[in-house]
């Protein structure tokens, strides 16, 4: 289907189209949020249209799949590609509110349409290498994005984040040739196909490189040790798109693992790379939330967080190592992503607003939000109390599916450790509560009209709380999208064609009766299963 | 160095040329070494030197981003064509004739593309050259 192009395609336009504008604010605005919300429209409708009748593929100037470029759209990615455009439309209707003249002069709405672009289309890619010009163009918009209207702080950051970045796109071109050099192909129907058939040596060489693509995800996906450049850089991002920054370049990168280490890499011994994972998953997660818990910055204090978060996706992904409990780890995988992407956005995007009354990013200087501005202490309290995993939000239920996963998989100690970071979670988010938003009223009110701002925000909170009351779809959906990423055959077919087939023979997902109850993930296996 | 009579004798020479021979490199990159990238970073050169005979003030007034926003526009629009008529992006077309006077002419559409690139490079360059050369006045 030729129109897969679109989500690159757009941004790409509207980017050109904003910059020639230059200098027209309002024009720049109306054509943005024009195309974000068409382009949210036309997302949408593609997971549908997948969802229901298979996976699609395109190929780049009619070149057929193993050897051209081409972008597929399974389950996962639509999902992905929905949060990007939804995540993406709200935070620009916020920057409305707190963009500054110097940074409109300097490109702040191209790149940020740049960003949109990389995400969208890493996320599409069907080939490895061409999943790295994703990320190279998606960090070429970051850059950008950290620069606009550059003073002191910005620079020393994005040097460091531009360094790091730098080695990581490095080794991520050695993986791309040694595996090249090893396996012949880089398409991922085509790796899944032949990894699937390699054994002895070669495959021991296989999960050798992918140790080489593991540095650079990790490096990508802030997991332990390479977690260091997230908490500096993320502050000095704009106000506002550091709540796409924080929602989606991270996890931009646990979509790789999952793209890459559980449905591509399927050669002998593969498990090895994913229990690798779930090592380096503990330690994220409890130094993430360690870091978080001794910083007073509100920013700083989110961005640790992140690192936090993403140890449990990367949880879900080790757990997969398991093959009896691996879809229900993957759906549970996939639900996280959801709900962090929706609750870290929100939360960035109400720190930001806190800052704006408050005047300041400290916490210790803040207080009396909750009687300065009421909403907004409503909003975080929602949001955070979800991220922590309280019920009835949607951090309570993507939590009790992989903690569920981990305890029938009988991996107890990750079980306690993600029950410790939960714990440490909420003290952290309580730590900010009762600092910025319960105190007493200690410095002056900085009067600043934040109403605008809200609306955007309320409607990432809202979607927590739906998603954690009105979980079924989702975690059906989830589950499907699982089942396609652990059973390759119909991404296979739907790129390369099988044989005399037509190539659009996605497997048919008939549900199976047990299955059809989605809190099944939630309630438990059936016998049978766990054996 | 911008007040040398000597320097602008020479770049007044050497700019025509330069161009001309940019575009020999550009339109032989469809099968021989060429093509829009090094024919862009020549014209660039063309630029650098009536930068440095004529100095940069007169330069410094442009907009140089915004050709390589054009160039891209092109590019991508080049792209985008076969999509709108149903074949699949950045499919490309080849156009053969023979004219009298020119012999055989052989033009495909990717040389669309390629004047995007061109446009690119030298609005890139540009503008790199003229932000960097403000920088110590």
């Amino acid at each position: 289907m030729n129109l897969l192009v679109l989500p690159i395609l757009v941004p790409l336009f509207t980017a050109l189209l904003v910059a020639l504008l230059n200098g027209r604010g309002m024009l720049q605005k109306v054509v943005s949020l024009g195309s974000c919300l068409w382009l949210t429209g036309f997302v949408f409708w593609l997971l549908l249209h997948v969802d229901k009748s298979g996976i699609e593929s395109m190929c780049f100037g009619g070149w057929e799949a193993p050897f051209g470029i081409v972008f597929v759209a399974d389950r996962l990615a639509c999902i992905m590609l929905c949060l990007s455009m939804l995540v993406g439309t709200v935070v620009l209707v916020y920057t409305f509110w707190t963009v500054t003249d110097i940074q409109q002069k300097y490109f702040f709405y191209p790149l940020f349409q740049i960003v949109l672009l990389g995400v969208n289309w890493s996320f599409l890619s069907g080939d490895l290498f061409n999943l790295f010009v994703a990320y190279e163009v998606m960090l070429v918009g970051s850059y950008g994005m950290m620069m606009v209207g550059a003073n002191r702080g910005q620079v020393l950051q994005t040097m460091k984040y531009i360094a790091i970045n730098t080695i990581g796109s490095t080794l991520f071109v050695v993986g791309c040739g040694l595996l090249y050099a090893t396996v012949g192909t880089l398409n991922f129907a085509d790796l899944a196909q032949k990894t699937a058939t390699l054994s002895g040596s070669r495959a021991g060489l296989v999960t050798a490189i992918s140790m080489v693509l593991l540095v650079v995800f990790a490096m990508k996906t802030a997991t332990f040790p390479l977690f260091f450049w997230l908490p500096d850089s993320y502050p000095v991002v704009p106000a506002g798109v550091s709540g796409y920054f924080a929602g989606l370049l991270t996890k931009v990168g646990v979509y790789s693992l999952l793209r890459v280490f559980i449905m591509v890499f399927r050669q002998d011994g593969h498990v090895f790379s994913i229990n690798v994972l779930l090592v380096l998953s503990g330690f994220t997660m409890l130094l993430g939330v360690l870091g978080a818990m001794c910083q007073w910055d509100i920013r700083r204090i989110l961005s640790w967080h992140i690192i936090s978060q993403v140890g449990y996706m990367v949880m879900g992904v080790g757990l997969a190592a398991n093959p009896m409990i691996a879809e229900v780890a993957i759906a549970g995988t996939i639900f996280y992503i959801v709900h962090h992407i929706i609750v870290k956005s929100s939360l960035f995007l109400i720190g930001g607003i806190a800052e704006r009354v408050s005047g300041t990013q400290e916490i210790r200087k803040m207080g009396g939000l909750l009687d300065m501005a009421p909403g907004v202490a409503l909003l975080f309290i929602v949001a955070s109390l979800s991220l922590a995993g309280m019920p009835p939000f949607s951090g309570f239920l993507c939590k009790l599916v992989l903690i569920r996963a981990g305890l029938t998989g009988g991996n107890y100690l990750i079980v306690f450790v993600a029950l410790v970071t939960g714990f440490l979670t909420l003290y952290s988010m309580t730590k900010i509560w009762s600092y910025a938003f319960w105190r007493n009223q200690c410095h002056k009110v900085v009067g600043f009209n934040y109403r605008g701002m809200m609306a955007p925000t309320a409607i990432l909170v809202v979607m927590t709380i739906l998603m954690g009351l009105y979980a079924q779809p989702f975690l059906s959906l989830g589950q499907r999208a699982a089942r396609s990423v652990l059973d390759p055959q119909g991404y296979i077919a739907a790129v390369l064609g099988s044989g005399d087939e037509e190539p659009v023979a996605d497997t048919p997902l008939e549900v199976s009766e047990p299955s059809r109850d989605p809190m099944r993930l939630v309630c438990g296996q059936p016998k049978e299963h766990r054996r | 160095m911008n007040n040398s009579p000597i320097l602008r004798t020479v770049v007044r020479v050497a700019v025509p040329i330069t161009i001309i021979v940019s575009l020999r490199i550009f339109f032989q990159g469809h099968s021989q070494p060429g093509g829009g990238f090094i024919a862009g970073v020549l014209v660039a050169a063309a630029g650098a030197m009536y930068l440095l005979g004529f100095g940069i003030e007169r330069a410094a007034r442009w907009a140089w981003w915004k050709i390589s926003v054009i160039g891209l526009l092109v590019s991508v629009f080049t792209g985008t064509v076969p999509l709108l008529l149903g074949r699949s992006f950045m499919d490309h077309a080849v156009w053969q004739r023979h004219l009298p006077v020119m012999g055989d002419i052989h033009l495909s559409s990717a040389i669309l593309f390629d004047v995007g690139v061109y446009l690119i490079v030298f609005g890139t360059l540009m503008t790199i050259f003229v932000e960097l050369g403000q920088e110590g006045r």
